[in-house]
């Protein structure tokens, strides 16, 4: 369970950018985060993947206050989390297949089960023939699959995927909600920041809506 | 092996200007030391050649043939151990004796030709302590007329010099470990800044300092070989020359030969392996100290 009281953030010494965010996200539920560009999703999911401390109130993830962690607890927190990053946020020198196998070599896993997980999964984004090619050689379509894979591959506790469609084409999004589906299914609490108003009706899930940096109740549309 | 090879590195360190920055200076680091410590071990080689290691005033007595008894040679030595400022009194063995013979004269002498002499060493911490004279009326009641050899004062100003060789070997090297240290840890700084993103990425998705240290340490470990080996072999051809030009024993067996033992050029030899572990250790030390100061 997730659980915000009374959270704000700041950037530096800048305006408060989330204000008085009370918010409990269930184990295993699945939400959208939307509202108009610059309202604060990206903002709101940097607190739940553990990029940024909230400047006030509280925010307890896997049972512990977030504030007091300690680096370790914290490293510990991140590897059950899994982040679709709105800039993607991949190696550029390292290929698909390593960017995609790198959460697994964190946690030692077996090199051969490495290599069949990794190249299940880039078949299943459409991109097995690009396993050796490197980001800055790909399409931002491209890049967002690879962004992808390398968010599932470890199965995390909860799953974080910030505007994860914005560069794909209709069919291959529908094939990459239907991942995010399925471990959703398995337990993975999800929550996706999206633009796009298509999702949620085909995909249905409870809509969070952050405006200015409130969360609001109902949706914007 | 075909595993480890299999990694990719994450943080790509090999592309850095510390890739022919650390190999440069940690070559002519090692290069160096090599040099000042092979000078000073042989140095120490030559000192212990003339038995002129430490930091005592020598005598030695030799006693008169028809008078040295088994007895007084032991009243002797209890004599001269009660003089006052003497440390030490010791008799020398017939091998010891044998063997500075045999290097006068090149054999083994016939020992019924040659009766051996009786040799007794004394040491002090002061001149005055070994006066001939004095010694020489003293042992007159025991053993008879003695010969006393005063090691010449010269001997004692090598030795201090062989041990302030020693003492500016080791600041030398020192020194130099200092600059390796403070390089490679300058060197790990800036790849820490350059790579600040991928790192920022790699903690992200939950990697850990250690992790990320690895990569850090093994680059500065292969860097540091990649120069501290050939700098290391230049010094040692270098010394190996500079020995084949000075006289050997061959020619003059009474000088001491300048050269090293076998433990002497392993140890030399082992240099770039410990500057490398030295840098690696450093890397490691260094990224660790950094990242953990990251929120
Ligand atoms: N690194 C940063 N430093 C300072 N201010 C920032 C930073 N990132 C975001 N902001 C500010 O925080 C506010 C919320 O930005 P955020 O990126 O969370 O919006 P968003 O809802 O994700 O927008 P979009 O839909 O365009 O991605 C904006 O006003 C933005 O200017
Ligand atoms: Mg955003």
């Amino acid at each position: 369970m997730i659980r915000f009281e009374n959270v704000g953030l700041r950037y530096g010494s800048g305006p408060e950018v989330l204000h008085d965010i009370d918010l409990t996200l269930e184990s295993g539920s699945g939400h959208y985060l939307v509202g108009p560009t610059g309202a604060g999703k990206t903002s709101l999911l940097s607190l739940l993947y553990l990029g940024r401390r909230p400047t006030r109130g509280l925010l307890t993830m896997f049972g512990q206050d977030v504030a007091t962690a300690t680096r370790s607890a914290l490293t510990g927190f991140r590897r059950r989390i899994g982040v679709v990053f709105q800039d993607y946020n991949l190696l550029d020198h390292l290929s698909a297949f390593d960017n995609v196998a790198l959460p697994l070599r964190l946690v030692g896993t077996d090199p051969d089960m490495v290599r069949d997980h990794v190249h299940q999964l880039l078949e299943w984004v459409g991109l097995d023939t690009m396993a050796e090619v490197k980001p800055p050689l790909m399409s931002g379509g491209e890049k967002q699959r690879v962004a992808v894979a390398r968010a599932v591959i470890g199965q995390p506790d909860v799953l974080l995927a910030d505007e994860p469609t914005g560069n794909l084409d209709e069919p291959m999004a529908d094939r990459l909600m239907m991942l995010f589906m399925e471990l959703n299914r398995h337990g993975t609490t999800l929550v996706i920041a999206t633009h796009n108003t298509r999702l949620p009706q085909r995909f249905p899930h409870p809509v969070l809506h952050l405006k200015e940096g409130f969360l609001k109740a109902g949706r914007p549309w | 092996m075909v595993r480890w090879r299999q990694r990719p590195r994450e943080v790509p360190l090999a592309s850095d200007p510390s890739s022919s920055f650390v190999p440069t200076i940690i070559g002519a680091m090692v290069f160096l030391s090599t040099l000042v410590l092979g000078a000073s071990l042989a140095m120490e080689g030559v000192a212990d050649g003339w038995q002129i290691t430490g930091q005592q005033y020598r005598a030695t007595i030799e006693m008169s043939l028809d008078s040295a008894s088994e007895e007084t040679v032991a009243t002797s030595i209890e004599v001269l151990a009660q003089l006052p400022g003497i440390t030490r009194v010791r008799l020398v063995g017939d091998d010891e004796i044998l063997e500075t013979i045999e290097a006068w004269t090149g054999g083994r002498p016939d020992l019924d030709l040659l009766p051996l002499p009786v040799l007794i060493d004394i040491e002090a911490l002061s001149p005055d302590a070994l006066r001939s004279d004095i010694i020489e009326q003293i042992l007159e009641e025991t053993a008879g007329a003695v010969t006393v050899y005063v090691e010449p004062q010269w001997l004692l100003a090598v030795r201090s010099t062989v041990g302030t060789v020693q003492l500016v070997t080791a600041l030398m090297l020192v020194i130099i470990a200092l600059i390796s240290v403070v390089s490679i840890v300058y060197v790990t700084r800036t790849a820490l800044s350059i790579h600040q993103d991928t790192i920022e990425i790699m903690h992200q998705i939950g990697a850990q300092d250690s992790y990320i240290a690895i990569q850090f340490q093994n680059q500065s470990l292969l860097l540091a070989l990649m120069g501290g080996v050939p700098g290391n072999v230049l010094a040692i051809i270098i010394m190996v020359i500079l020995m084949r030009e000075l006289p050997g024993s061959a020619e003059a067996p009474l000088l001491p030969a300048v050269s090293l033992g076998i433990r002497e050029w392993l140890f030399l030899g082992a240099l770039p392996v410990i500057a490398a572990l030295v840098a690696m250790v450093a890397a490691r030390v260094t990224v660790i100290t950094s990242l953990g100061r990251m929120p």
